[in-house]
């Protein structure tokens, strides 16, 4: 069941029209003219209850102005925003108790009061019962480890234990979706690694659907079974890992063999030769569906097989993917798996 | 919002602030420093001048003490909300407060209620309650109602004027000008307004109306005019802040992009 649908959505900003030339700074002043900027232009999706998304694209793309449009903080220009049945920013009220937001880069906790307090009053704003409340704080407490700074003042906190608390926060009221803005930004490794096992096992315990912007593609890689990849306003991606790997041809495996004795030209029939430093050949093996065993196999069957040394074989990172994916889906048309 | 969840907003706003305990003392200090010198200076005049329009001490420190009083009543409520509210928006810190279940405004007021007035409240009630002493007003129940509303209505005044100036922000994305410029203004209703030339008196009146304050309620219950329609005084506060909510909340829709 689709919990958030959105079609044909656009946002677009006006600011006034600048004027340049010796009476450019006048002419702005009094002009009535405007541009117009497409933040989002023209987006559609659906996203299903329990499913973990990550949105994602490059700074400037529109990803922040689709999640205040979802959580019924920004009004769309045009086109239809759902969110659980409900159009967001007519039913604000409404929709905010369905949904949990975390915003990486702002607190939604009492900077100088102990972490319980904002839960505290958290719990009446959204009228938790006390025996809903008890259960589920000693639950977060547990699961992300915050005993021993759930009664210091926030100000005293790490940037780490400061996200585990506004996340903790954020689904206080148990939401149906969580909304979440750059959660990992600033976090050192262990911290990013513990809020995402924290995110995915909440999603999959509670089936709270989950939708993330960030710029950390292990966020993505770890918690999100689905990736949306905007940019310039469009949607260029949405589908799962395996099929952007596929798309971007990132699925394909590099393999690089180190030879005891340069072997002379070595060729395979579904690989490309990229580098052949003698001794050592670097070969792109081309990947196609129901023969993926067929690498070693290759590997395998060639004569002096015995002379081989080292090999390595590696993956397109997530990283190298995604950078395919902003160059190349821009200027081919939108791709839909 | 319901009492009981403002109050809980209160608690915690209380312990916030209990953490720097000194610098609210000190605050305190300095404010009533700086409004006992409003006074002194009121004071220093009259001794030179017995009178001005006709308004003796007594009659002066009872419309000063209504501005000082009405003004601290209705900016705990309005003027850290209203005045950060530039603040929060370059920020994008407004975006948490449209996110909750209660009203957008109601949440910004409850989350920014200001305990500092209590100096202000402190030094006008004691000039006030003196001046009440020194005045040959006859209190009657309709006269302590009317005194009640007066402070009520007066205090949604000043709560309204400082809505204003959020609204400004909402608009424009800056208000600290129109800031500057109501502090600048907001004093004048110390002295009567029969004082000012004409065009200023209409100006405090109709367009910013200041004047109902406390000049107005002063002229009814000081008996210095006969006129039944200044029965209607304290009617102005809620009107006024009715209004003032209205323009505020077409700003917060602006700021969403509902109006472009």
């Amino acid at each position: 069941m689709a919990i958030i649908q959105i079609n044909q959505l656009v946002k677009e900003y006006r600011t006034n029209k600048r004027f340049t030339g010796s009476f450019g700074l006048i002419k702005s002043l009094f002009s009535s003219e405007y541009v117009y900027t497409r933040a989002v232009d023209g987006i559609s999706f659906s996203i299903d209850a329990g499913e973990s998304v990550g949105y994602l694209g490059p700074n400037g793309a529109g990803k922040s102005t689709m999640i205040k449009m979802l959580t019924g903080i920004l009004v769309p220009t045009s086109g239809d925003i759902q969110v659980d049945g409900k159009v967001p920013y007519r039913n604000r009220k409404e929709i905010a108790r369905k949904i949990g937001v975390v915003f990486g880069q702002r607190s939604q906790l009492w900077w100088d009061l102990p972490v319980i307090d904002s839960f505290e009053l958290h719990k009446h704003i959204y009228n938790i019962s006390a025996s809903d409340y008890n259960n589920r704080v000693n639950q977060y407490v547990e699961l992300l480890d915050m005993a021993s700074f759930v009664h210091k003042p926030v100000r005293q906190l790490s940037l780490g234990q400061r996200m585990r608390a506004e996340i903790a926060l954020a689904l206080l009221h148990h939401p149906e979706i969580l909304f979440l803005d750059e959660p990992t930004i600033g976090l050192d490794v262990i911290a990013k690694h513990n809020i995402r096992n924290f995110l995915r096992q909440i999603n999959q315990e509670t089936n709270v659907a989950i939708m993330l912007t960030t710029h950390d593609l292990k966020d993505i890689e770890e918690i999100c079974d689905r990736i949306i990849i905007v940019n310039h306003g469009q949607a260029v991606f949405d589908g799962d890992i395996y099929h952007l790997k596929k798309e971007i041809g990132g699925i394909n495996k590099q393999v690089t063999i180190e030879f005891h004795v340069d072997p002379g030209e070595i060729a395979f029939p579904n690989a490309l030769l990229i580098c052949d430093e003698g001794v050592r050949k670097k070969f792109e093996f081309i990947h196609h569906d129901g023969e993926e065993n067929s690498l070693m196999r290759s590997i395998m069957s060639i004569p002096n097989v015995e002379q081989i040394k080292d090999i390595s074989i590696e993956d397109m990172s997530i990283e190298e993917i995604i950078h395919q994916a902003f160059v190349n889906l821009t200027q081919n048309s939108k791709i839909r798996v | 919002m319901s009492v009981k969840l403002f109050i809980h907003f209160l608690k915690i706003i209380m312990r916030s602030r209990m953490e720097y305990r000194a610098d609210f003392l000190l605050g305190m200090v300095g404010q009533i420093l700086g409004y006992a010198a409003n006074y002194v200076i009121v004071w220093l005049l009259l001794n030179r001048f017995t009178s001005i329009e006709g308004w003796a001490w007594p009659e002066m420190a009872f419309l000063i003490s209504i501005n000082v009083l009405t003004y601290a009543i209705g900016a705990s409520f309005t003027y850290s909300p209203m005045l950060n509210l530039e603040q929060l928006m370059i920020k994008g810190d407004l975006d948490k407060y449209l996110i909750k279940p209660i009203h957008p405004f109601a949440y910004l007021i409850a989350s920014y209620f200001n305990f500092g007035y209590i100096a202000h409240i402190l030094i006008s009630a004691v000039l006030l309650i003196w001046s009440l002493g020194n005045l040959n007003v006859h209190w009657g129940v309709f006269e302590f109602t009317y005194f009640l509303f007066t402070l009520l209505s007066g205090s949604m005044l000043q709560a309204g004027g400082l809505i204003l100036i959020g609204s400004w922000s909402l608009y424009f994305m800056k208000s600290q000008f129109m800031g500057d410029l109501y502090f600048k203004i907001k004093d004048v209703i110390n002295y009567p307004i029969s004082a000012y030339a004409g065009v200023i008196q209409v100006v405090l009146t109709w367009m910013m109306p200041l004047a109902f304050i406390n000049y107005y309620p002063a002229l009814y219950l000081l008996q210095k005019e006969e006129n039944t329609s200044l029965l209607l005084v304290p009617m102005v506060g809620p009107l006024f802040l009715f209004l003032t909510i209205v323009v505020w909340h077409r700003g917060i829709r602006q700021y969403q992009g509902a109006g472009s």
